[in-house]
C-alpha cells in the first residue's frame, strides 16, 4: 500500500488547499476551507464504516471509535447529536468549529515531513504562519491520479470520487486544474463531484454563501 | 428483515444476472463487495446488476456499486444494470450515475447488450 493510501481525506484536502510555493492556504471563498474540513472528516467516517449519507439524512451505522482522535470527535458529536437530520445540517453545525481538524492535519503533515511550520513576523510583530512543502511526494501523487481521472473518461475508485467532489465544493478544484487543458474538462469535473453526496452538499453550502453575499453587496458598490 | 440485502446468481449464457434485493447498506454492502470480488477473481465479469429489488441505497451502497464496475472494466469485464426501481434510479440520477454507468429498462435488454 503506498504512503497516499493510508493519508486521510482531511489530510489530503489540507494539503492541497496549501499552495505549495506560498505555503498559505489557497483562496478560497468565505467559510469553504470550514465547510470542506467538516465534509471530509465526514467523508472519512463514512469510508470507515461508522456513517452513511442519503440526500434526507445522515445515518451513523457504527458509533464504535475508530482509532483516529480527529475522526472520533467527530463521530462523538455526530453520536450525541440529534437524529435523523441531513448532512447539510451536520455539515453546518461542524464547519463553525473546524480549528481543531484543521490543526491536526496539518501537525500530522508536519509530522509525516511532508510539510514544515515556519513562523513569520510583519512589521516584527505580527504572527504569519505558513506551511511550506519539503516533501511533495503526496501531493504530487494525488495531483497527477486525479489529473489523469478528469482527463481520461475512466470510472473514478470511489475515494478519487470522494476528493474531486470536495474539492469541487469548496471551490479548490478551480484553483488546483487551472488552465486550458482542464478548463476543457469542465463538464467532466462536473460529472465527478456529482457522484459524492457530501462533496456535492458542501459545494451547495458554499455557492449558497456566495450568492448570499453578492446579493448583499451588489456590483457597483 | 424483510428487507434486508441478498443477492442472487443466475445465468443466461455467458452472462450473470445478480439480482439485487432488499437495502444495499451496510451489511449489503459487505456482502455485495465479498460476492462481486470472488466473481471478478474468478473471471466471471460479464455481469447485469438487476435492481428491480432495491428498497434503498445511500452512498456507502453507491460505492460498492461503484467499485463494482470499476474492478470488472480494470479486469476488461463489463457491467450493465436494469431495472432500477423510480426511488433507486432517482437516487442514480442525482450521483450522475447514469452518465457513467450502462442502464437497461428491463433484464432481456441488458443481457442482449452482451451480445
Amino acid at each position: 500500500m503506498s504512503s497516499a493510501k493510508s493519508i486521510t481525506l482531511v489530510e489530503e484536502v489540507v494539503l492541497l488547499a496549501l499552495d505549495d510555493h506560498s505555503g498559505r492556504l489557497r483562496p478560497m471563498p468565505v467559510l469553504a476551507f470550514s465547510y470542506v474540513l467538516a465534509g471530509a472528516a465526514l467523508s472519512d467516517l463514512a469510508l470507515a464504516g461508522r456513517i452513511d449519507t442519503d440526500p434526507s439524512q445522515l445515518m451513523v451505522l457504527n458509533p464504535e471509535p475508530t482509532g483516529d482522535p480527529l475522526l472520533d470527535d467527530v463521530l462523538k458529536t455526530l453520536v450525541d447529536g440529534p437524529t435523523g437530520k441531513t448532512t447539510a445540517y451536520w455539515l453546518t453545525k461542524l464547519s463553525q468549529d473546524t480549528r481543531q481538524i484543521e490543526d491536526t492535519a496539518i501537525d500530522r503533515l508536519v509530522e509525516r515531513g511532508v510539510l514544515k511550520r515556519e513562523e513569520r513576523k510583519l512589521l516584527w510583530v505580527i504572527g504569519r504562519r505558513r506551511y511550506p512543502t519539503i516533501d511533495d511526494h503526496e501531493r504530487v501523487e494525488v495531483l497527477t491520479r486525479l489529473g489523469q481521472l478528469i482527463l481520461s473518461e475512466d470510472l473514478p475508485d470511489p475515494r478519487d470520487a470522494i476528493l474531486i467532489s470536495l474539492l469541487t465544493g469548496s471551490h479548490l478544484a478551480l484553483r488546483i486544474f487551472a488552465g486550458p487543458t482542464y478548463g476543457a474538462r469542465t463538464e467532466r469535473i462536473q460529472t465527478l463531484a456529482q457522484m459524492d453526496l457530501v462533496g456535492r452538499e458542501v459545494g451547495a453550502t458554499v455557492n449558497s454563501i456566495i450568492e448570499a453575499m453578492n446579493r448583499a453587496m451588489p456590483v457597483g458598490m | 428483515m424483510p428487507d434486508s440485502f441478498s443477492l442472487s446468481a443466475s445465468r443466461q449464457g455467458s452472462v450473470t444476472v445478480l439480482a439485487l434485493t432488499g437495502r444495499l447498506d451496510l451489511d449489503g454492502s459487505r456482502e455485495f463487495d465479498r460476492q462481486i470480488k470472488a466473481m471478478l477473481e474468478r473471471k466471471d465479469d460479464r455481469i447485469v446488476f438487476d435492481c428491480a429489488g432495491l428498497t434503498h441505497i445511500a452512498s456507502l451502497g453507491l460505492r460498492s456499486l461503484l467499485a463494482a464496475v470499476n474492478n470488472s472494466g480494470k479486469s476488461g469485464g463489463r457491467i450493465v444494470f436494469c431495472a432500477a426501481p423510480a426511488n433507486v434510479a432517482q437516487i442514480f440520477t442525482i450521483a450522475g450515475f447514469e452518465k457513467l454507468f450502462t442502464t437497461y429498462p428491463d433484464t432481456a435488454t441488458a443481457v442482449a447488450s452482451f451480445d
